[in-house]
């Protein structure tokens, strides 16, 4: 049996898994309201719930970007699994309060917190508009384009990846236009739980594939210290102490993907969606060691890949993984079958990935943008609607070729990281008001999409957006001081603000 | 929480000579085990940390819905 036809016979099987388990998961659904097929009823106990964090998390990128990445950079994006472990670290500013609050609110969208958080009053906005309906609203879109941004991105992963597993027996066009729908389909069938189920098989799958790619690689070239004196051998500056360029980079990372991942409007729902603050505390815990068994195997792979592939064979670097499994699968029948497990587990990362942003995408819009109810059926079946009609409308975009899949996820967290002062800076500090965070919002994200669209997408090495986001917190800081004071609450009113007083700035 | 900011301050080598030719540790260049070692602290410290974090889970008490921020 040859790869393609290998490759093509296991993705048939994985597809018919991927119905199989959307049917149950739609059997399993208690009614239609929002938090049922949004959140899975509130029910996602530790084991699915950290397999979905960990499935949606590292995504298309993690598994064929960053090993081009790390081919590209050497040594140094060894970062990667600094930046991947720093969003479980950030986490701990978000997730108890905004727990707490989602427990006690409801929520089912991050817009659910803005609204929480800030109220429906005018708030400090020129022409007495109000600003905190306005600042959901530019939240909402935000997210929502990133989260599109980010769908998009898989959809070109799964074509390529396809087209790769099964040896070019299902083009590109058809894998992504196939697979979006098979997506579609479990999604709209059994929602939160169908992904979360699908993740925890696409997460296994994974970690697979993975380990068992890393231990040829580095049994073939003869352990951990020969792969780093060949690298050192074919590319010095690979193993090479970095320059305060890098450094900065460095750093500017750590900060531009953990602030901005914690706010990551599936990661967000996923909160929510616990069964117990028990249990997310002990999928956290299980998630800190993560990076460590993905991200810093993708880094090793793309590492080991730079003794292996001629720099002048002009490989582009979202191509390096393929070509590492192409040579792989060469080297005998187990070694074929090894190659295709890892381009499954990466297919299952990338589907993993776009499943859950299309589920917070149909919720986002339909609630947060749309204004619809979150606690009818109503709000379902339009998040559904939306969500297909997003998706079909995507898979044109996802046929052009043009844009790498790293410039893509960039783009997102430019955008995304501008919301964090109105979820982090929200959560914390009970001065902050809704015109300045709104202010704040639109400038930072102005001068990150400005400068970005304008070819600089950093600053002495720190990203646009991480700039913009010191503008936009700045702002909104110094606008919440200078705003007036809210006036003293009713001694009769005291009492009951100390009760609700877990989230500062809100008042009953 | 300071100590995991520490580790990620040293797991960058911003106080090395760039471009500086490494000595292999475990088979990686020093800095880059450095920078490992750091995570791997990181990990331990951030699951203890998540494990002992105290994260009620009953609900806040609120006297509805709609809350109202603070604004003038």
């Amino acid at each position: 049996m040859s790869f393609g036809q290998l490759g093509t016979v296991s993705l048939v099987f994985y597809m018919i898994l991927l119905v199989v388990v959307a049917e149950i998961a739609r059997r399993a659904r208690a009614d239609g309201t929002p938090s049922d097929h949004f959140l899975a009823g509130r029910d996602l106990g530790t084991f699915v719930l950290f397999l979905t964090l960990y499935a949606t998390a590292y995504s298309g990128n993690s598994l064929l970007g960053y090993p081009g990445r790390a081919y590209a950079s050497g040594f140094s994006f060894i970062m990667a699994t600094g930046f991947m472990m720093s969003i479980i670290v950030v986490f701990h500013a978000l997730a108890p309060k905004l727990r707490a609050a989602a427990v006690s609110g409801g929520f089912v969208t991050p817009g659910d917190w803005v609204r929480h958080r800030f109220g429906d009053t005018p708030g400090f906005a020129p022409g007495g508009v109000d600003a905190s309906k306005l600042l959901r609203i530019a939240v909402g879109v935000l997210m929502t384009l990133a989260l599109a941004n980010f769908l998009l991105a898989q959809l070109r992963a799964m074509g390529h990846v396809t087209a790769q597993v099964t040896g070019g027996t299902v083009p590109f066009e058809a894998g992504v236009i196939g697979l979006a729908l098979v997506i579609l389909g479990y999604e709209t069938l059994g929602g939160m739980r169908a992904v979360a189920w699908t993740d925890s098989a696409q997460g296994i799958l994974m970690l697979v594939g993975l380990a068992t790619l890393l231990v040829w690689i580095l049994g073939e070239a003869g352990g951990l210290e020969s792969v780093s004196r060949s690298v050192a051998e074919a590319r010095p500056s690979a193993v090479a102490i970095p320059d305060a360029a890098t450094c900065a980079n460095w750093f500017s990372t750590i900060a531009l993907l953990g602030l901005a991942s914690v706010i990551y409007p599936q990661a967000i729902q996923r909160i929510y969606a616990a069964r117990s603050s028990r249990a997310l505390q002990q999928s956290f815990a299980l998630m800190t060691f993560m990076p460590l068994a993905t991200t810093l195997v993708v880094t090793l792979i793309g590492i080991a890949a730079i003794a292996r592939i001629d720099p002048n064979a002009g490989i582009a670097s979202d191509a390096v993984m393929p070509v590492l499994l192409s040579q792989w699968a060469t080297a005998g029948p187990w070694a074929m079958a090894g190659a295709v497990l890892v381009f499954l587990g990466a297919l299952a990362a990338i589907m993993s990935t776009a499943d859950s942003c299309l589920l917070s995408l149909g919720a986002l819009v339909a609630h947060d943008l749309l204004g619809l109810p979150r606690n009818e059926e109503r709000t379902t079946r339009v998040g559904k609607t939306i969500a297909a009609i997003l998706l079909l409308a995507m898979i044109p975009l996802a046929l052009q070729r043009d844009v790498t899949l790293w410039r893509l996820i960039e783009l997102k967290m430019e955008l995304l990281i501008q919301c964090v002062p109105a979820f982090l800076l929200a959560l914390h500090w009970g001065r902050l008001r809704s015109g300045p965070t709104l202010a704040g919002l639109v400038v930072g994200t102005l001068f990150a999409v400005g400068l970005t669209l304008g070819g600089v997408p950093r600053l002495l090495g720190v990203h646009v957006g991480v700039v913009g986001l010191g503008l936009n917190a700045a702002i909104a800081a110094i606008g919440s001081v200078l705003s007036p004071s809210p006036p003293p609450a009713p001694l009769s009113e005291k009492r009951s603000e100390n009760l609700s007083a877990q989230v500062p700035g809100r008042r009953d | 929480m300071w100590v995991i900011g520490v580790l990620y301050l040293v797991s960058v080598p911003w106080y090395r000579d760039a471009g500086g030719e490494p000595h292999y540790v475990f088979g990686l260049p020093d800095w880059v085990a450095v920078a490992l070692g750091c995570y791997v602290g990181v990990a331990i410290l951030n699951s203890v940390a998540w494990l002992l974090a105290d994260m009620p889970d009953e609900a806040v008490p609120t006297r509805g819905e709609r809350d109202v921020e603070g604004d003038a």
